[in-house]
């Protein structure tokens, strides 16, 4: 059960490190709040970095990223503090 | 600029440019003290730092260099490492290269090694000023199909500058691939990878591109995938049985040198700022050296003729004094730093026919004056005199 709390963000996982900072940099210069942060199980099994940011601007960060040509080989919604 | 000990004037910068420029060592030390968890493995602050570091010098390298993408550009242990994995992982039996007979043995090497396996080398003569003849190339891929033609951008023996624009278009037309060996030209001409359109270009980090030893750039234009020497651990996907196949993790597995990316990105940084005062110093210089050295008697000065493009690296032998000899008195008569011999380049040294005396070498860079030139022309007069 989800504490109140908590809020809701949405969590980009990427192929490489390379892409996940490339990404990161894109986002900040965009004013896009964003944290790096381990990829979440709900990505899958692996051990790079993951994006999270507020659910708010989600389509917002995604724009960011295809304006960037940064592909995000996944997408999960995770809520958290 | 780090202080020069006031004996040493440095000519040996196409073996590793010294003192490296204001920066790079702080930077070094700025990675290991500040950012020095493992790149690409794990997200708290000290590992994401030097992951940041990474990113970050190899986009500053890419900007220099012309690279669109900077992930064609992948980090190696060194230019020959680069070159090595070039060849290695395009080359198959059967395959048919073409190779200048200017190379160094990072190139000479390797292929000796894949002859052995069945690819066949086919050599084509520089002239002797160590110029290839794009001519003879265009007849060479015109006899019979080649998978890639293989040359310097700049020679370290001669200082001369191969016409690699046009031999990307001649490789291209024949349908192969322009592999190109940039260790002496990097920091030393201007290189626009993205317009040269060479689908591979080695770069060494410790000669003209003023950063520390051991950290090397290899850059593969799109589509070009050798396949990997190493494979191994590098943060992506760990539970995938092979190497992952995107850039530039492909071609990075194990822990890279972050200290040697570091300084390579802050020297890069430097280079970018100061490159035009640069290739202007380094050129005078050369010119006043080549005009010293061509004055005194019984002296060959290797390469271009006078007035001829040239990187700064200016190659002598005399008819009666030994290279070493003359290598041994200048350092300890003089302070002067030079290298003798064949220099890694027997190829080379075979075409310009010095491939029996071996050559004296001065190769110019940052942190030389005139007053160096000068110095370095009065000690040649009296060991040749």
């Amino acid at each position: 059960m989800s504490s109140p709390s908590l809020q809701p963000f949405t969590v980009f996982g990427f192929a490489t490190t390379h892409d996940a900072l490339s990404a990161e940099s894109a986002l900040i210069d965009a004013q896009v709040p964003v944290r790096v942060i381990p990829v979440p199980k709900a990505l899958g099994s692996l051990c790079g970095l993951a994006l999270r940011v507020p659910q708010a601007v989600e389509v917002r960060a995604c724009d960011v990223l295809i304006a960037s040509a940064i592909v995000a080989t996944g997408q999960a919604s995770v809520r958290d503090r | 600029m780090a202080a020069t000990p006031d004996h040493v004037r440095y000519f040996d910068h196409a073996a590793t440019s010294w003192p490296k420029p204001s920066g790079v060592i702080e930077a070094m030390a700025h990675a290991m003290t500040h950012a020095g968890g493992n790149p690409g493995r794990g997200a708290h602050s000290l590992a994401l730092a030097a992951s940041r570091t990474i990113l970050e010098s190899r986009d500053v390298c890419a900007r220099y260099l012309g690279v669109h993408d900077s992930r064609d550009l992948a980090f190696m242990p060194s230019c020959t490492v680069g070159m090595n994995l070039a060849l290695k992982g395009l080359l198959k039996p059967g395959d048919r290269v073409i190779v200048s007979s200017m190379e160094h043995n990072a190139v000479a090497r390797p292929l000796n090694v894949l002859a052995a396996q069945g690819v066949r080398i086919d050599t084509v003569l520089a002239d002797i000023t160590g110029l290839v003849d794009l001519g003879e190339v265009e007849r060479m891929l015109a006899h019979s199909p080649a998978r890639a033609v293989i040359c310097q951008h700049a020679s370290n023996l001669s200082g001369s500058i191969q016409p690699v624009a046009d031999l990307v278009d001649i490789a291209h037309a024949a349908g192969a691939l322009m592999i190109v060996d940039g260790a002496q030209a990097a920091g030393h001409l201007k290189i626009d990878l993205g317009t040269l359109g060479a689908d591979v270009y080695t770069v060494a980090g410790h000669k003209g591109l003023l950063g520390p030893q051991g950290v090397g750039l290899l850059y593969l234009a799109p589509g070009v995938e050798p396949v990997e020497l190493v494979q191994g651990g590098g943060g992506g996907p760990s539970d995938e049985p092979f190497q992952p196949q995107l850039r530039p993790d492909r071609y990075e597995a194990g822990t890279g040198n972050l200290p040697g990316v570091a300084g390579l990105g802050a020297a890069v940084s430097f280079l970018a700022a100061h490159e035009n005062e640069i290739f202007v110093a380094e050129q005078a210089l050369t010119q006043r050296l080549l005009e010293g050295l061509e004055a005194i008697d019984g002296l060959r000065v290797l390469g271009p003729m006078t007035g001829e493009p040239r990187v700064p690296v200016v190659s002598v032998v005399h008819e009666r004094v030994d290279a070493d000899r003359i290598a041994f008195e200048l350092d300890r008569g003089y302070g002067i730093a030079v290298r003798a011999g064949l220099h890694c380049a027997p190829w080379a040294h075979k075409t310009l026919g010095t491939l029996e005396t071996g050559a004296v070498r001065f190769s110019l860079g940052l942190g030389l004056t005139g007053d160096d030139v000068d110095a370095a022309v009065v000690a040649m007069r009296a060991i040749c005199g």
